[in-house]
């Protein structure tokens, strides 16, 4: 069983869907007329955009990005780049990203940086969850889930190793089973 | 004094559409060969053309001084060229330099997908397969690399005066549409506007490139890390485009009755974009307690000063982040 690797359920399923309920409650009342794109980020915020999507009554348009990993650059080595860019031009409309978690900051940052050259009307963040121990950029985020202490959760979109993504909350990963442990 | 720039997609047939114009205008053509041989003349310290011309350099603390040296010393090249003489530029950013210029004419020239991939398969000798790989990467690759140079984006077609598709016409009605654009924006007729626009750019290039090479340390330089951890961590800055320096301030934190310092503290990064310095600290934890003590001092005298400790867990956590098999468990002396 996959929870058996898990030490501690840190946000239970049924706390994730009200926290989301009341997100897309409060995202559809700030953006009320006006028609946002979501932008979410490849992989681990599909799960929350799609329940976030849904908890949402206003019109809305989605899409996606996807970045090379850090991970990825042992074997390829550089600097970071899109390896899938957004399908439609956001010159002038309003933009809300889209995130699983905000850790250090280093990945939202060099997208924001990469969104603000495109000249939205407006760019603002949403995220799940917030890990604010270990921020190396300070970033404003408009929306905010949970802020989650400093542990290495999986769950939710979230994953170790490619795996874990689909539990349906979120918890803390037996230390055991965390590699040089 | 006229200036003419081709950007064009792979297999597209720009570059003989370019080459015709030069011949019938008789302009200069300014491509990647011209400027390499330039470059030579011009001898700048520190730029190393190989990993910038076209290309995206790693790590971002090089890439930053590499692309302002590029850029400025670009200008200054097509700038002093263009003072004396029409020229074409081929490629290499040109729309977005001569972005604005009133004696300038920006062309785009594309072609359908189909063409491109029948016209490198044939050019390559490479199957169909290959030349749609060929055709993305580049694609791709050009217009990071122009949002890297100039925060641009390369398919947006306000910034070109005219766009031809090559699938419509042939290089011969191409070369003549091109030449019938040029007349009619009439920009060989704008000599002093354009001089004026010139001798700007051409003078705050040299500023900059002067100012650079004069009033900084060069960064290339290789960095010698306490550990293994810490190069790490400058690679993942790198890796975000995060500028950072390697130890460049020691503070002191107590002095003896005749004012010499007995003990300071130099925090390992400092992050000038974001102002903050970070230490990392991979030790024991008698000897991270220490340290603790050291930086608490550091905040009672320096309280601007910000500072982010990252511990031996934090910096393992941010490994399995990144589906690193290992963490870093290398001990270090204190500091």
């Amino acid at each position: 069983m996959l929870s058996n690797d898990i030490q501690e359920i840190l946000v239970s399923t049924d706390q994730i869907q009200r926290r989301v309920k009341e997100l897309g409650e409060a995202i559809s009342r700030d953006y009320r007329d006006k028609e946002p794109i979501l932008i979410s980020i490849l992989k681990g915020a599909v799960f929350f955009l799609a329940d976030l999507a849904r908890a949402i009554s206003i019109h809305i348009s989605l899409d996606f990005m996807a970045i090379s990993s850090y991970g990825d650059s042992q074997k390829t080595s550089g600097v970071v780049r899109i390896l899938k860019d957004l399908d439609e031009t956001i010159t002038g409309r309003e933009i809300l990203i889209v995130e699983d978690i905000i850790d250090t900051g280093l990945t939202l940052r060099y997208l924001l940086n990469n969104l603000e050259a495109r000249k939205p009307a407006s760019l603002k963040i949403c995220t799940l969850l917030d890990k604010p121990f270990r921020r190396i950029v300070k970033l404003p985020i408009a929306y905010q889930g949970f802020e989650i202490p400093d542990k290495f959760v999986v769950g939710y979109g979230l994953d170790y190793k490619q795996r874990y993504r689909n539990l349906p909350f979120i918890g803390v990963l037996k230390p055991e089973l965390l590699e040089d442990r | 004094m006229a200036i003419i720039t081709i950007s064009r997609l792979l297999a597209s047939g720009g570059e003989d559409i370019a080459n015709r114009l030069a011949k019938e205008l008789g302009f200069t053509l300014i491509d990647q060969g011209f400027l390499r041989e330039q470059f030579r003349s011009y001898e700048v310290p520190g730029l190393h053309l190989d990993e910038i011309d076209e290309k995206i350099p790693e790590g971002i603390q090089k890439a930053d001084d590499q692309r302002r040296l590029y850029i400025d010393l670009v200008r200054t090249i097509i700038a002093d060229m263009a003072l004396e003489r029409d020229i074409i530029v081929l490629g290499r950013g040109g729309t977005f330099l001569f972005k604005g210029f009133s004696s300038a004419l920006h062309i785009k020239i594309l072609a359908s997908w189909e063409s491109r991939i029948k016209r490198l398969c044939e050019r390559l000798n490479v199957d169909e397969a290959r030349a749609a790989s060929l055709l993305e990467e580049s694609d791709r690759h050009r217009r990071e690399y122009i949002r890297y140079l100039y925060g641009e984006d390369w398919m947006d077609f306000k910034f070109y005066d005219l766009i031809l598709n090559t699938d419509s016409w042939t290089q011969e009605s191409a070369v003549k549409l091109i030449l019938q654009a040029t007349e009619l924006k009439e920009i060989r007729f704008k000599k002093k506007e354009t001089s004026e626009e010139l001798e700007k750019l051409r003078f705050n290039s040299k500023l900059h490139l002067a100012k650079f090479l004069t009033g900084k340390k060069p960064s290339h330089r290789k960095t010698v890390f306490a550990n293994p951890s810490e190069e790490e961590f400058a690679r993942l800055l790198d890796f975000y485009q995060i500028r950072w320096e390697y130890e460049p301030k020691t503070f002191p934190l107590s002095w003896d009755e005749q004012g010499n310092v007995v003990t300071a503290f130099t925090p390992d990064f400092y992050l000038p974009d974001l102002d903050l310095y970070i230490e990392l600290t991979t030790m024991k934890q008698q000897l991270v307690t220490r340290k603790n003590r050291k930086i608490r001092k550091l905040r009672e005298l320096y309280p601007h000063i910000n500072i982010k400790i990252f511990y031996e867990k934090d910096y393992q956590q941010l490994f399995y982040k990144y589906g690193l098999s290992r963490g870093v468990k290398k001990e270090e002396g204190p500091k």
